[in-house]
């Protein structure tokens, strides 16, 4: 399975994919340890499309947004491996310039936290247009009118009063909204939100996701949602992709990932979660995620795993088949069956 | 705003309480002489919570949710209102004592990183409490710290190490540990599972509901996540810029809420229905700051019912149903 990568897509052809990842993998290294936050990942998005990662904290989803963006700060021992192809080239091996200008145009992210991704001595109005006036050629007072546009378009009112505003006098909704304006002012083809409601309200978390949808609805841009909350991701993506220590473990259409989850590991979370209308007792998953710098060559989930034969802890095991459109990386799901939520 | 529904004796009676706290005031303000202004984080409250219930108290930051559970340990005291222990006054306990407040209220806090001692084993945390409340004897200490672990399923093992050492899950174990160590009536929790990842989280709530049903401790839950309010309590107060908007038993409030607030709050929560949403947003802009509470119906600024009256009168408390109330001109 490494060099032919398994489309994630109903569509076998290449062109449809906006972004494939070959194997990243993200390895940090410490003077005894090595971590593995993200190992051997393979996925394809489909153009147009919103894809959800989900998974616990710890599981590698925001690793995988910032190698793709190559976000690390110099001063992290990280190496990148693998593959990440965005539209015919491979990010992993552009040079930092170009990486750049992707970053400030195409490619952009929304990050977890409003009241820390932006800084603090700096104009809203400033940060907002930022990429446009290192890339896009425009003259302060044409960014400044840019500005105002975009804070008005993502639902920030009376934005000619509050464009010269500071983080510190907006709220936290509102500066997600910023952070979006911020990411939408270089038309991106590609947008990473990580976590982007996580801080929020449930009011304003629905108001952001509305807006998320929205823009995208809009400008066709391609969405990825991290979230690691299955419902967020339930309305809001076409496919999900399920982490666990580092790995994707299932990735499917959403509706399949609900109805049919063929990995332990997602039938375990959609049990876990308390609903809104019931009060059953919840399945927890016995135990704890595992330590990444002690990862065994098995699976990953085979301690916590109902289902886990003995082999399983000593079988390498890698996402395969388990439908038309739908892959897991589990050495036995058809032990799974239709045990759904 | 008292709902009963058949419940056991009153545990704790909160009547007109509010906690206000002064704006710190700058140098520039005092030379201005701007005037004062007040946040009124909690601003008239009326709950009574009842022997062996878990009411569940929600509502979005800013509510005054956890104001109103750190005021029934006494983190703060009330600045108007009464609250009551089993009918008797709460500043009129002593803190310390067989009969002192300590004993008979614990809290459980949001996070269990930070509320811990980094440098005491578990056993000596636990140990500490049993012996500086006099629970057991020194030499019967061990046996009881053994026990508090069994009661929240924590291996014996974990007695001497450090919390560093512990996950998420075990560290909230052992606040919860902590609290019941003391063997209150009533347990203040406030968003006890906020900080946990999803499976962990269900463990936590499943030995929540066993502690519920073995101890018949009364609990006031503090929850921004609905869902988790909603598997764990019995009745349900909606919180919002200070007091309750709507009390009622939990099937109710999710079932048939009669406060706007609330019916906007249940459907901003995301479903896990995997079908791709194609509605706007339920409520416009933010809560508003409890420096500036809006006049009538506080909720009217963001209320897509709000008529004129709403923008001048405060609402009236009304009973649409035996035991659900609601502070709404135009309920239902």
């Amino acid at each position: 399975m490494d060099a032919s990568l398994p489309t994630t897509s109903g569509h076998s052809g290449a062109a449809d994919n906006i972004l494939s990842l070959r194997g990243l993998t993200t390895e940090f290294r410490g003077r005894h340890t090595r971590i593995r936050a993200n190992d051997d990942l393979r996925l394809a998005i489909k153009r147009g499309s919103t894809l959800g990662i989900v998974g616990e904290s710890g599981s590698g989803k925001s690793v995988m947004c910032r190698s793709i963006l190559r976000l690390w700060p110099p001063s992290i021992d990280v190496h990148v491996s693998g593959i990440v192809e965005y539209e015919g080239r491979d990010l992993l091996r552009l040079g930092e310039e170009d990486m750049r200008r992707l970053r400030g145009t195409e490619l952009r992210m929304v990050f977890q936290n409003p009241m820390t991704s932006l800084n603090p001595v700096w104009p809203i109005g400033d940060q907002v247009t930022e990429g446009l006036r290192l890339y896009g050629g425009l003259t302060k007072a044409a960014a400044r009118k840019k500005a105002v546009e975009m804070l008005g378009r993502v639902g920030i009112p009376s934005p000619e009063r509050r464009v010269d505003e500071y983080p510190y006098q907006w709220s936290g909704g509102m500066l997600q909204r910023a952070a979006i304006a911020m990411a939408m002012t270089g038309s991106p083809k590609l947008l990473f939100a990580d976590e982007p409601t996580t801080a929020l309200d449930v009011t304003i978390q629905d108001q952001i996701l509305a807006l998320l949808l929205e823009l995208q609805e809009r400008t066709g841009m391609t969405l990825v949602l991290v979230s690691h909350d299955l419902a967020v991701v339930a309305e809001t993506c076409d496919r999900i992709a399920v982490m666990y220590a580092g790995r994707i473990v299932e990735t499917a259409p959403t509706r399949e990932i609900f109805s049919a989850p063929r990995h332990p590991y997602t039938v375990g979370l959609l049990r876990s979660i308390p609903h809104l209308s019931a009060g059953a007792r919840l399945k927890p998953i016995p135990g704890q995620p595992p330590d990444l710098a002690e990862l065994g060559p098995g699976c990953p989930f085979a301690p916590r795993c109902i289902y886990a034969s003995p082999d399983c802890a000593t079988t390498p095991v890698h996402l395969a088949a388990a439908g038309p459109d739908h892959l897991t990386a589990c050495l036995y799901p058809e032990r799974i069956g239709q045990a759904a939520a | 705003m008292n709902a009963r529904s058949g419940l056991g004796e009153s545990l704790v009676e909160i009547e007109a309480v509010a906690v206000h706290f002064p704006e710190q005031r700058s140098w520039a303000d005092v030379l201005t002489a701007a005037p004062r202004r007040v946040v009124r984080a909690v601003d008239g409250v009326d709950l009574t919570i009842y022997d062996g219930e878990t009411l569940g108290l929600v509502g979005e930051s800013g509510s005054g949710k956890t104001t109103l559970a750190r005021t029934l340990v006494r983190i703060y005291e009330p600045t108007a209102g009464n609250i009551r222990l089993r009918g008797r006054q709460l500043a009129s306990y002593p803190r310390l004592g067989e009969s002192g407040l300590c004993r008979q209220i614990q809290m459980v806090f949001q996070d269990p990183y930070s509320s811990l001692n980094p440098r005491k084993s578990v056993s000596a945390a636990l140990s500490e409490v049993l012996l500086f409340h006099g629970i057991c004897a020194p030499a019967a200490a061990p046996e009881e710290v053994a026990s508090l672990l069994r009661e929240v399923g924590l291996p014996q093992s974990v007695a001497d190490r450090l919390p560093r050492s512990l996950s998420g899950g075990q560290r909230q174990r052992v606040g919860l540990a902590r609290a019941l160590a003391v063997r209150p009536a009533f347990l203040v929790l406030d968003e006890p599972v906020a900080a946990l990842d999803v499976s962990i989280q269900a463990q936590i709530l499943n030995l929540l509901k066993d502690l519920k049903s073995h101890t018949g401790l009364g609990m006031l839950l503090v929850a921004h996540e609905l869902s988790v309010v909603r598997h764990m309590s019995d009745r349900v107060a909606v919180m919002y810029l200070g007091r309750i908007v709507e009390l009622a038993a939990a099937p109710a409030v999710f079932e048939s809420p009669q406060h706007p607030y609330t019916q906007s709050l249940l459907k901003a929560v995301p479903r896990l229905i995997p079908e791709r949403r194609h509605r706007a947003a339920v409520l416009k802009g933010d809560i508003p700051s409890p420096l500036n509470i809006p006049p009538g119906c506080r909720f009217h600024p963001r209320c897509p019912r709000a008529q004129s009256i709403c923008r001048e009168v405060d609402p009236p408390v009304v009973s649409p149903a035996p035991g659900h109330i609601a502070a709404c001109h135009f309920p239902g």
